[in-house]
């Protein structure tokens, strides 16, 4: 069977290369010499299809296109010189694509340290980590190939390095396959994120033109953060992203990166933390936006799709510019408008199903006010998803934190949808909440109580499968959205959820329910005898195996590579606890049970 | 040195000549769309003219280029369609399975395939290629296999 499909995907990918219809001729030789005549001047673009190829090429060109490269922003009066040190376009400062120790060809001419023309690379790499990461890593654990250097152990990092005139080192940029460091599509910020298991910190920090500046943000598997700043302000800037996992793990991405001409601008308002809509990414203009109840039946006809079946009340003011909209029929809201400097924008919507509550700034907790389904999305002020809760079931009363007040750095929005089950059309809102932003915290709280002592994960919740989300985003970082209750293992007491990264059983406790076992198709747990584990996999990849102690914090834990399926021992070495679970993690699965 | 001074012109258009159309097919299955992949391809080459000096093999470094720019453009679009999720064209679905079902994959399970299926590029490369273990190569393109297997079987 594996053979038919692997044939398959060969002959349908010949089939469909051979379908492509080059031009004959020299048509892209053509195309390739006007774009170097063209460069350094872009041409300026204003929609966003083009400008994606547009944005692409200035990252490759930038990032890939080796240590020393002319980008396509060279009218922002800076040059980047070649490897003999005379620049490649015109311009008025000559700098060397560098992230360290400068971009500046004369500084770095003028050290006269040994490192910087030492045959080896390595003296130069051991600085720059030592600068960068405070670790200084021995000769065995960093191995070189050509330009390249790659730490072996402990830091997930490869080194980049050019030579100016020949013969001295800088370093050009910073990899780690760990990060996914990217200027996102609207060409206005770096994105940044972390590759599935490897959640922690991110330590961000930029030096822009305009001032340098960061923060630290938590970090999720495939949740993308946006690095705002001014990229066309900025005619290049070092970004530096720095992951500090959870599972101990360091790894660093520096690159120099330049903003490509013509980014699309938005001529309507983008609401800050005074507003929800329109965002960054709303293609919205002005003239749109120019009478409340237009700019309500915008906001629904953007966010909710189609408006057959919605009616709008007409506009009731309120103050001399703000008021409300009614909106009845297939949808129940209140849409608070706003009118600033001649546009309309959307303050707020509230649906009388579901109140908001955000007592505490940063925080914001969503109570239904009947049974129903609830579905809630998190953005930026760019529009941005930065957390997603799909589908949770809520009893009459439930109130659910959304996100809790915790220091991160931008404002925020709750968007949000109630599907009633009985009784009225479904309910839409959408708050503003200024200042933090949280993308952890999501299950539902319980009251405080006894965990019983089987539990593997001390978060209980009231619906099983709520729990079992809330257990699988702790330990692999993101939000399973595929879980059924198993109706084979099913009573008032013990409950196993399916999904598709396996299976999670739980118990029920004073009425909530806790994770009492958890394994995946491709990773379990056959016995623990510490500091031995003894596994079963069934798919290459690198398993993680941890130590917990009770309140779930990782007392040991190894990485393996495996290439194929079958048993497995791992030795976790000394542990420095006593561990309440053991965790193994393959890929997007985990397995976790308690020491026997 | 002027990195433009110093290509060797000839040599320059012998590798147009030997590699633009392998590079937009690999671009193609790479992006699914043949105009973004001949700009993604031309500008690969701009990168490749611009270093020319420096690229001791110029036809590796002209397919590490292609790649990474249509990685690079496959994660855009993969952002782009979180916003604005397209529905599925039934008729395509019906006309052309195994290629949607390979549009849908996520940039590094569909560049390991296309690597690996179609190059014939043994692990090792497609490691270096994508900027990966070689691990995570082979489990891009066991789980790459197991999500076509599994739409196709449907």
């Amino acid at each position: 069977m594996t053979d038919d499909l692997e044939d398959q995907v060969r002959a349908t990918l010949r089939q469909k290369a051979a379908e492509v219809r080059v031009p004959s001729g020299d048509a892209g030789l053509d195309a390739i010499h006007r774009k170097l005549a063209s460069a350094p001047a872009a041409p300026a673009r204003r929609t966003r299809g083009p400008w994606l190829v547009a944005a692409a090429a200035a990252v490759v060109v930038a990032i890939v296109g080796g240590s020393l490269v002319a980008r396509n922003d060279d009218d922002r009066d800076r040059t980047v010189v070649a490897g003999g040190g005379d620049p490649v376009a015109g311009g008025e400062a000559a700098v060397v694509d560098a992230v360290w120790p400068s971009d500046d060809p004369e500084i770095l001419r003028g050290i006269s340290a040994a490192w910087a023309r030492d045959p080896s690379p390595l003296p130069a790499v051991r600085l720059y980590l030592q600068d960068r990461l405070d670790t200084t890593p021995s000769d065995e654990h960093l191995v070189v190939d050509g330009d390249t250097v790659t730490v072996t152990e402990e830091t997930d990092v490869v080194v980049h390095l050019g030579r100016l005139d020949g013969e001295i080192w800088f370093v050009e940029r910073a990899t780690s396959g760990l990060l996914d460091v990217d200027v996102d599509f609207d060409g206005e910020r770096v994105t940044g994120g972390v590759v599935p298991g490897s959640s922690g910190t991110l330590e961000i920090s930029y030096e822009a033109d305009d001032g340098g500046a960061g923060g630290t943000v938590p970090a999720q598997a495939e949740v993308v953060v946006p690095i705002d700043y001014s990229m066309p302000a900025s005619d290049s800037v070092v970004t530096r992203v720095k992951l500090l996992a959870d599972v101990g793990t360091v790894a660093l991405d520096e690159r120099r990166l330049a903003a490509p001409d013509g980014a699309p601008v938005p001529d309507a308002p983008i609401v800050d933390a005074v507003g929800v809509w329109p965002k960054g990414i709303d293609e919205i203009s002005a003239s749109d936006l120019t009478d409340p109840v237009g700019t309500a039946a915008r906001y629904i006809e953007e966010t909710v799709g189609a408006s057959n079946g919605i009616v709008l009340s007409d506009f009731r003011q309120g103050d001399s510019n703000s008021g409300e909209v009614e909106v009845t029929g297939d949808l129940v809201a209140t849409i608070a408008v706003r009118q600033v400097g001649g546009s309309w924008h959307v303050e707020a919507v509230h649906t009388p199903l579901v109140e908001a509550r955000g007592d505490i700034p940063g925080e914001l907790w969503l109570h239904a006010n009947q049974e129903g389904v609830l579905s809630v999305t998190v953005l930026d002020r760019w529009g941005t998803v930065v957390r997603s809760m799909p589908s949770r079931r809520m009893g009459e009363g439930e109130e659910v934190v959304v996100v809790e007040a915790e220091p991160v750095h931008k404002p925020f929005s709750v968007r949000y949808r109630f599907e009633p089950s009985v009784g009225n059309p479904p309910g839409i809102g959408d708050v503003a909440v200024a200042g933090t932003v949280s993308q952890q915290n999501t299950g539902v709280e319980p009251e405080a109580h006894d965990v019983p002592a089987e539990a593997l994960y001390a978060g209980g919740g009231l619906d099983p499968i709520g729990t079992a989300q809330g257990y699988i985003e702790d330990r692999l970082g993101f939000w399973p959205d595929d879980m059924q209750l198993s109706p084979e293992h099913a009573s008032e007491t013990i409950q196993t959820v399916d999904w598709s990264g396996g299976s999670v059983t739980m118990v029920r406790h004073d009425g909530y329910w806790y994770v009492i076992e958890s394994f995946g198709p491709v990773v379990k747990i056959e016995s623990v005898d510490l500091p031995r584990v003894q596994l079963e996999v069934g798919e290459p990849g690198s398993v993680h195996v941890q130590a917990l102690d009770a309140e779930g914090n990782v007392c040991a834990e190894t990485f393996v590579d495996v290439d194929g399926g079958g048993p497995l021992s791992v030795d976790l070495g000394h542990i420095p606890c006593d561990p309440a679970s053991i965790v193994a993690v393959l890929n997007e699965t985990i397995a976790e049970r308690q020491p026997s | 040195m002027m990195a433009a001074t110093v290509v060797e012109e000839d040599g320059f258009v012998a590798l147009y000549r030997e590699r633009y159309d392998p590079m937009v097919r690999l671009a193609y299955l790479m992006v699914g769309d043949r105009a973004v992949a001949e700009e993604l391809v031309q500008d690969a080459f701009v990168a490749v003219h611009r270093n020319w000096a420096r690229a001791t093999q110029p036809s590796a470094y002209l397919r590490t280029a292609v790649v990474n720019s249509c990685n690079s453009w496959g994660r855009r679009q993969t952002l782009e369609r979180l916003r604005r999720p397209a529905p599925p064209d039934p008729d395509v679905l019906v006309a052309d399975e195994l290629w949607d079902v390979l549009e849908t994959l996520p940039s590094r399970q569909r560049a390991a395939i296309v690597l690996r299926f179609y190059e014939d590029l043994p692990d090792d490369q497609i490691a270096a290629l994508l900027g990966c273990r070689v691990p995570t190569v082979r489990t891009a393109i066991f789980r790459g296999l197991a999500k076509l297997r599994k739409e196709i079987e449907r």
